[in-house]
């Protein structure tokens, strides 16, 4: 007899196995029917028998899963905006995000009305609009707007349709004029967080240089798509890409160094720490904005500190899987199209299964009341698990990224800590960013200086070009046999827990 | 080491600080060593006359893209723009020439207002305590043009629409104005360049001149006018269009080095004739696509020169 946690494991990768077959091979729906109807009869008269139980229910759920990833693509249909596209329109719509790059600006549109023809239909569907770089819309306002819609392509090998369509994005526009209807017509309670953000944005432009600016700004408040390309590969060829991205893997690190901290040097009690570290979870969500990743993130985080209280691996194991299919049950598109999704959860399961093997390789280096070595451990065990897909889709290998990662280690508890007080105090005078910035931004003069200095080192990152799959899917095999031999003679006395 | 002991629980927050300052000092000394060994590594020395005085004025044509962004810095540390580029990458390059304790324009000079000139200036306006700005004043929609004018009104900064017979005096330097010939407040061109400022820069016995987007039509109005053209640099009008820099300009110019400042761009600048032309009058070309930032100094006697290109590789 199984144990019941098992079938639940399984029947949830099921879950995750069908979406993911659907996302690469175009399943028929009658196949899918028909699948799902021998499975159902089975399940029915083969009930008494626990294997054909079993194998039944996960055939079901393999179904469940490669609908749910169908269903996420809409029929076009008349109220879609998308069945518009290369047409000329007139639309009215709310602004939902904007988002600035160097040298435009990005809206987010949920549109509402659309005339063509002279017809005025009601209509629904997101718009991503590109506006010039010195345009105010902000959130809430409710625009009216002449263009051609266009339909995302590829550029160049860059999939731009799906990733868009990660966000439920599927027309574009460069608008010919756009008009101002009303202000205001958002969430409430969402635009004062919007106004409270900008309020850092400008305290952080007003007093930092360039480039700390933006990668304070990405690392404070998730602005990781204004920071211009040139810097973040300065941050990618020694591996340190995850401090600029709100991605799982930096808030997982955030979380358990925060922790680490909170524990050692303000000598809290576990539990009140635990506690402690899930309401700055909650407000560094809420400062980014909630965006969707950012919200992920935060769970994410929350997941590892929760894993971390149980202590037990395998229910840690179930809970990992169990909220990657409640996040691909209400987006389904994440698990091809998100790298920042897949490289999460491949973190986590880094975490979860190799930190305490790393914390004994580094029996050398002495355990400070900062929990260095545990710090270490969990970069490490992370990267190990992260680097294969790195390497698939950049084709980069960075050598020194552990070194670069220390430095980061030892950095980013001071920035965050000095970073949540500058937010906090710029927030409420303004007059406060002027003397808050200056260790920020001394620290990140400093670490960028340092990686351009470690980026420049020959050998110190290599790049592989186009890495071929199957020497991705080989090298998991390597460590998934790794993680299972580490497993296997685990010693009885580990010494990884409080201290 | 101190951290083993379980009984020091005193000394944990100062450890920790200490830990903290000698990461940093250490961090420091990298950047010493960074700054005076591997950047002056860079530094290539050119002829004509070499100079030797500490503080130098400073010209830096900055490598921004398809686009004009020229910063002066004058011996008394006083900064002077001309020109902003495409896009808010103007920014990461000034903060490397501008410390963040100064953050400060005491003169901007927009020559026209198309998006390549103008965009990154509106950023400057925003981010720099900005003292003073020199423009043509001609009308124009452009969104980023109406934010421009905007943010000089409501900081309340001093503005100045310019023409011929505007000079401009700093320490011991001064610009002239030599185009346009009268005030163009309120006008509309339908060809912005055509209205381009064009000034020459004069310190010691070092010229230089600016001429911005300005068309052959317009050369040919400034060599009618009869005004000395002769500069030892020249800024080669509208990113070495083949609209502009005509032979007979040029000759009335004969300068020594011929900068473009141009980036990737479907125009096709700098054209081939033009750069022909340059051949002809036997000057050097620098181009900003080429080279990085282009950064003459001098003391009003000689002008030394050298590049800096971004340690980063790729593109902003």
């Amino acid at each position: 007899m199984l144990p019941k946690y098992k079938v639940f494991l399984f029947l949830l990768l099921a879950f995750i196995i069908g979406i993911a077959l659907a996302s690469f091979i175009k399943i028929d729906f009658f196949i899918c029917y028909v699948v799902f109807l021998i499975s159902l009869v089975i399940l029915f008269f083969g009930w008494k028998n626990e294997k054909l139980r079993i194998i039944s229910l996960i055939f079901i759920f393999i179904i469940f899963g490669v609908v749910r990833y169908n269903l996420s693509w809409p029929k076009i249909t008349p109220e879609k905006i998308q069945f518009y596209n290369n047409q000329k329109v007139v639309f009215r719509g709310l602004v939902k995000k904007v988002e600035e790059r160097l040298d435009k600006k990005e809206i987010i549109i949920e549109s509402n009305l659309l005339s063509v023809n002279d017809k005025t239909i009601l209509v629904k569907g997101r718009v991503l609009v590109f506006t010039p770089l010195y345009s105010y819309y902000q959130y809430g306002d409710q625009l009216e707007i002449s263009c051609q819609l266009n339909e995302p392509t590829p550029i160049k090998e860059f999939a731009y349709h799906e990733y868009l369509a990660r966000y439920d994005i599927y027309s574009t526009c460069f608008p010919k004029e756009i008009k101002i209807l009303a202000k205001n017509q958002g969430n409430f309670f969402m635009s004062q967080i919007i106004k409270i953000k900008n309020k850092i944005k400008l305290a952080i432009e007003k007093n930092f240089t360039e480039p700390e600016g933006t990668i304070f700004s990405a690392l404070l408040l998730g602005l990781k798509k204004e920071v211009p390309q040139k810097i973040r590969e300065t941050f990618s060829k020694t591996g340190t890409a995850h401090i600029l991205a709100i991605s799982g893997l930096h808030v997982m690190i955030m979380a358990t160094l925060i922790m680490n901290f909170c524990i050692g040097i303000l000598f809290l009690k576990r539990q009140d720490a635990f506690w402690l570290v899930s309401l700055m979870l909650i407000f560094y969500v809420i400062l980014t904005g909630g965006a969707a990743s950012a919200v992920r993130a935060g769970i994410m985080g929350f997941l590892l500190i929760l894993a971390e209280k149980i202590g037990r691996k395998k229910e840690s194991l179930n809970l990992i899987v169990f909220v990657a299919s409640v996040m691909l049950c209400f987006n389904p598109k994440l698990l091809k199209n998100d790298a920042g999704f897949q490289l999460s959860f491949l973190g986590i399961l880094g975490i979860n299964y190799l930190s305490d093997y790393f914390y004994q390789i580094f029996k050398k280096i002495p355990e400070t009341k900062f929990y260095f070595r545990k710090s270490l451990a969990t970069t490490c065990s992370a990267q190990l698990f992260v680097f294969p897909l790195v390497l698939y889709y950049w084709g980069n290998l960075s050598l020194g990224a552990p070194i670069a990662n220390i430095f980061v280690l030892f950095l980013l508890p001071y920035l965050m800590a000095l970073g949540f007080i500058f937010a906090f105090g710029s927030s409420i005078f303004f007059f406060l960013s002027k003397i808050l910035f200056f260790p920020i931004w001394l620290i990140l003069f400093c670490l960028d200086r340092f990686l351009i200095i470690l980026s420049q080192i020959p050998l110190f990152s290599l790049n592989f070009g186009k890495v071929p799959f199957f020497i991705v899917i080989i090298l998991y095999l390597a460590i998934i046999y790794f993680v299972i031999q580490v497993n296997k003679i685990k010693n009885t006395n580990l010494i990884y827990h409080d201290v | 080491m101190t951290f083993k002991s379980a009984n020091t629980k005193k000394f944990r927050l100062i450890d920790w600080l200490i830990v903290g300052v000698a990461g940093l000092l250490v961090f420091n000394l990298a950047f010493l060593i960074y700054f005076y060994l591997i950047e002056k590594n860079e530094i290539q020395v050119q002829a004509p006359v070499l100079v030797t005085q500490k503080n130098n004025l400073k010209i830096i044509f900055l490598d921004i893209g398809q686009g004009d962004a020229i910063l002066i810095q004058t011996e008394d540390n006083k900064n002077i723009l001309i020109d902003g580029g495409p896009d808010k990458g103007i920014i990461y390059k000034l903060d490397q020439y501008i410390p963040f304790y100064q953050r400060q324009i005491d003169l901007m000079i927009l020559t026209h207002p198309d998006p390549d000139h103008l965009n990154g200036l509106v950023e400057v306006l925003k981010r720099y305590q900005v003292e003073r700005v020199f423009y043509n004043g001609v009308e124009d929609s452009d969104l980023s043009y109406k934010e421009f004018l905007r943010e000089i009104e409501e900081k309340k900064i001093k503005n100045e629409i310019v023409w011929f017979g505007k000079n401009f005096e700093f320490g011991n330097g001064k610009i002239e104005v030599l185009y346009p010939f009268e005030n163009l407040s309120g006008k509309n061109f339908k060809n912005d360049n055509e209205a381009s400022i064009v000034f020459k820069f004069i310190y010691g016995k070092i010229d230089i001149l600016f001429t911005g987007d300005v068309t052959q039509n317009v050369e040919k109005k400034l060599i009618a006018k009869g005004i000395d053209l002769s500069a030892n640099v020249l800024k080669v009008a509208h990113h070495g269009s083949k609209g502009s820099s005509g032979l007979e300009f040029l000759e009335r110019v004969r300068p020594i080095y011929s900068v473009i400042s141009v980036g990737q761009n479907k125009f096709g600048h700098p054209s081939l004739r033009v750069l022909k032309n340059l051949e002809k009058i036997k000057t050097k070309i620098l181009r900003t696509d080429q080279l990085g930032d282009i950064i003459f100094e001098t003391d009003g006697e000689g002008l030394k020169l050298k590049t800096k290109n971004e340690k980063r590789q790729g593109k902003i």
